[in-house]
């Protein structure tokens, strides 16, 4: 398969520590890909180079086809890069449909205010957020709050969809729902997935075809996700023998 | 030595005097946005209340402008606990546009006040001790002692910072309010603290300063000190009350050598020379090296 | 059409003000004043209400815009004529936002404060150089009143100043109010909303918040010009630099942006007449106190009602009508 994201041996260190070291990562077009990992491994790190947040000190970044090492996040989102943040960052005094209907303006789709809002209105049925649709965002519950920076993030048609711990918090029902929703997206509109978790290894398992663990800044395993889960590796990290 | 250097020698042994004024003039602005994140857009106007204070201590009872300083300073914790508690408690994380606007009001306010109880008239007053007589130069000793007077001050400061109590918890907070407050300092309080002190150590300079402006006391004399006080902050990191004593210094010396070297130009005025040298110093620092020049931060 | 219709309570109002001045006895000088803080909050609103950066300096702007004009009448008066006027408002506006644009470009780079301090250096420093310099004048300023009055006649430059360029304070203000409309009804206005929430997480959502802030800015620096041009060279005959660049007129404006409603269409208009209007009663009723009063009034203002007049009707409003009142 095509692979649209590949990133080629970035290292990132934030004054005296190292927060990643020479990491490759390559994502194919429509694949849904885990990003797993222990606090303080690098998996924010890892996520602001590609979004754009930060720059690598070292390596580069293709999406697409094009170098996007070096440019700023808007153009990133643009192009088709699509993310949440670990702790949601919606615009507060703005309405839950106006939040959405943002994100399809200014996404890869960058569609007028007419239609930005008519994108909205299918992304906030999707999400069961329909009836909070005037609500200013703030005043969404914490997991509702998740939703609406998914159904942000896809309302700008990304081809890449990066989700920074999205799940966490979020009771089992409404996470097999969300997981579902996910995935029928996903097929839908052929979009990659890279999702990053740090503790619900079941939402992993369930949701991704392959996984990347990252350990100390490096990537320690890579591969389908069942046998991942199964290296001796991996169980010791998380495990906590070493 | 050729007259122009004794004028510079002296102009700069002056501004370095002056600049330790400058200095505690403008520690509380820095100590004031270092906690709360608030520029306080009134700042001249508690830098008047002290010259008053200081003006009529002396003119009504004889009491010398040093021994005005703990005076202005109680002022100084009553005006700022007044105004922290009646108004700016309610803008913490208020966007820019009301805090500059609430500390701008209140500046007006005082000075409003001023005018209606003394008069818009320039006033000043002699107090003479004295002066020390070095080469090439002669100094007076009143000067001299609000230089040590400001270099106390600050030195005060910086062991209540360093070994107080509430002196740490506020550091802690300049360096990271949510983790403050999770270990049990009460940090509204705190920022209420820090609010007055910032404007005592203001208003407590404002009595110094009256020993370099012979007849400059008048209501609306604050203005043009706010704009120093913000060009000295910057030298020194905004945020850091250190930094903004050191960045008093430069900017003493800056000052007094920028207006000998100007003089020196035909055509150019050199009073208005120096303060555009200062806001083209603020500008260049604010764009290449925003966090000082001494790069000091929080303590 | 339907999306006009909120442009037609400022076209009412800047109408009713101007009839009122044109018809009653002694009124056009207070309608006036009201239009000239009208069209202050509107132009300065379309910069601090839509991004939410401060300008502390923003005077420079109409001081620069003021020199323009100036600068037009006394060189150029004897070769256009009248002429000067246009010319002068043209050279108004691309000075203006020449300096707006070289501002932007680097000060645009700084947040919250910071951007604050550097915009009234950007004020005080271009008042110091004029004056150090002896630049335009020097702190003598430039005075006009001779050169309108050798290229308009005695009589045209009076009904110049005395009429001509409030008029044209008008023409400014529903400009300014249209751009705004426009801006706000466009997907700029929802760049503009998302970035005064969160610029970060707008710059991810795919906006370029650089590009917006400086077309925010370069627009209001211009239209500022155009005030200064009219409000101040064309009206007072005169540019003295400690006029042009007082700060006060920065808090006249800060004042009437907060108290109409930040971001929103009728807002700095609302905020302008009601500033106006108390300003002047207060200087008539307590004549030498209207500060000490007024000081202390902005005070309670900011405590109690931070969202503004037209930000307090549209909260009471249902959701329905949101959309109306802009």
């Amino acid at each position: 398969m095509r692979v649209i994201l590949d990133v080629k041996g970035v290292s990132k260190g934030f004054g005296g520590v190292q927060a990643l070291r020479d990491v490759d990562l390559e994502v194919r077009a429509g694949e849904i890909l885990g990003i797993v990992g222990p606090n303080g491994s690098g998996k924010t790190t890892l996520f602001n180079l590609i979004s754009g947040v930060y720059r690598p000190d070292t390596g580069r970044i293709i999406f697409d086809g094009v170098d996007v090492t070096s440019l700023p996040p808007f153009r990133r989102t643009v192009l088709g890069i699509g993310r949440t943040f670990q702790i949601p960052r919606p615009f507060k005094r703005v309405t839950v449909m106006e939040n959405v209907a943002i994100g399809a303006m200014f996404g890869s789709s960058s569609v007028g205010v007419e239609e930005g809002f008519r994108v909205a209105e299918g992304y906030l049925k999707v999400f069961g957020l329909w009836d909070k649709r005037d609500r200013d965002a703030e005043s969404l519950t914490p997991v509702e709050r998740r939703l609406m920076e998914v159904a942000r993030a896809l309302a700008g048609r990304p081809k890449l969809l990066l989700l920074d711990e999205v799940m966490a918090g979020m009771p089992p029902g409404e996470l097999d729902g969300f997981l579902s929703i996910l995935r029928e997206v996903k097929v839908r509109e052929g979009i990659a997935v890279v999702a990053m978790v740090e503790h619900i290894m079941r939402a992993v398992k369930d949701l991704a075809e392959r996984v990347v663990v990252l350990h100390q800044g490096r990537k320690l395993v890579e591969g389908p996700t069942r046998e991942v889960f199964m290296d001796k590796r991996v169980l010791e990290v998380y495990l906590g023998r070493t | 030595m050729p007259p122009f250097l004794i004028a510079l020698y002296g102009n700069l042994l002056n501004g370095a005097i002056l600049g330790a004024v400058y200095g505690m003039m403008t520690m509380g602005l820095s100590l004031i946005f270092g906690v709360l994140r608030i520029v306080n857009v009134g700042h001249g106007a508690f830098i008047m209340v002290g010259a008053y204070t200081a003006f009529f201590l002396f003119t009504l009872y004889g009491i010398p402008p040093l021994l005005a300083v703990p005076f202005s300073f109680i002022i100084g914790m009553g005006l700022g606990a007044l105004f922290f508690y009646t108004v700016i408690k309610r803008l913490i994380d208020s966007p820019e546009l009301t805090t500059l606007l609430a500390t701008f009001s209140f500046g007006v306010l005082l000075e409003e006040v001023a005018k209606l109880l003394w008069g818009p008239d320039y006033r000043g007053f002699n107090w003479e001790v004295g002066s020390l007589h070095l080469p090439f130069v002669t100094i007076p000793l009143e000067k001299l002692y609000a230089f040590l007077a400001s270099v106390s001050m600050a030195l005060i400061l910086y062991i209540w910072f360093k070994k107080g109590r509430s002196g740490m918890a506020i550091r802690a907070i300049m360096e990271d309010r949510e983790g403050a407050s999770c270990c049990g300092i009460n940090v509204d309080g705190m920022y209420g603290l820090s609010f007055s002190i910032g404007i005592a150590l203001t208003v407590a300079s404002g009595s110094l300063l009256t020993l370099f402006i012979p007849v400059g006391i008048h209501p609306y004399m604050g203005g043009i000190y706010t704009l120093k006080a913000f060009v000295i902050a910057v030298l020194g990191g905004l945020s850091s009350p250190w930094g903004a004593f050191f960045g008093g210094f430069i900017f003493g010396l800056v000052e007094n050598g920028a207006y000998s070297l100007f003089g020196l130009v035909p055509g150019l005025e050199p009073f208005s020379m120096t303060y555009f040298a200062a806001f083209l110093i603020l500008l260049i620092l604010l764009l290449i090296r925003p966090e000082g020049l001494l790069g000091a931060n929080g303590g | 059409m339907r999306q006009y219709i909120p442009f037609l309570p400022v076209v009412a109002i800047y109408g009713t003000l101007f009839l009122t001045g044109l018809l009653l006895e002694g009124m056009w000088q207070p309608m006036a004043l009201l239009a000239f803080y009208g069209a202050l909050g509107q132009v300065f609103n379309i910069f601090l209400g839509l991004t939410g950066y401060v300008d502390f300096g923003y005077v420079a702007f109409l001081a620069i815009g003021s020199y323009g004009m100036a600068i037009a009448a006394s060189s150029l008066y004897e070769d256009l004529g009248w002429w000067i006027v246009p010319t002068g408002f043209v050279l108004a506006f691309i000075m203006a936002s020449f300096l707006s644009i070289a501002v932007g470009a680097i000060a645009l780079r700084l947040k919250g404060a910071y951007f604050a301090i550097a915009t009234i250096g950007v004020s005080e420093g271009l008042r110091y150089l004029i004056e150090g310099t002896g630049l335009w004048g020097g702190s003598m300023g430039i005075i006009v009143s001779r050169p309108l009055r050798e290229a308009f006649g005695r009589e045209g430059a009076n009904s110049l100043s005395t009429f001509w360029a409030d008029s044209i304070l008008y023409g400014i203000a529903l400009v300014a109010a249209f751009i705004t409309l426009m801006i706000l009804k466009s997907r700029a206005g929802y760049a503009f909303l998302a970035m005064r929430e969160d610029e970060e997480a707008a710059r991810v959502m795919g906006i370029d918040t650089t590009r917006y802030k400086l077309l925010a800015f370069f627009i209001s620096a211009s239209l500022g010009g155009l005030i200064g041009a009219s409000a101040w060279t064309l009206k007072m005959n005169y540019v003295f630099p400690s006029d042009v660049f007082d700060i006060v007129y920065t808090i006249e404006a800060i004042i009437i942006v907060l108290l109409g409603g930040s971001g929103t269409l009728l807002g700095p208009l609302v905020g302008g007449l009601v500033y106006g209007a108390l300003k002047y009663w207060l200087a008539v009723t307590f004549p030498g106190l209207q500060l000490l009063l007024f000081a202390p009034l902005i005070l309670v203002i900011i405590v109690a009602f931070p969202q503004g007049i037209i930000g307090i009707l549209r909260e009471r409003m249902g959701s329905a009508f949101r959309g109306v009142i802009l």
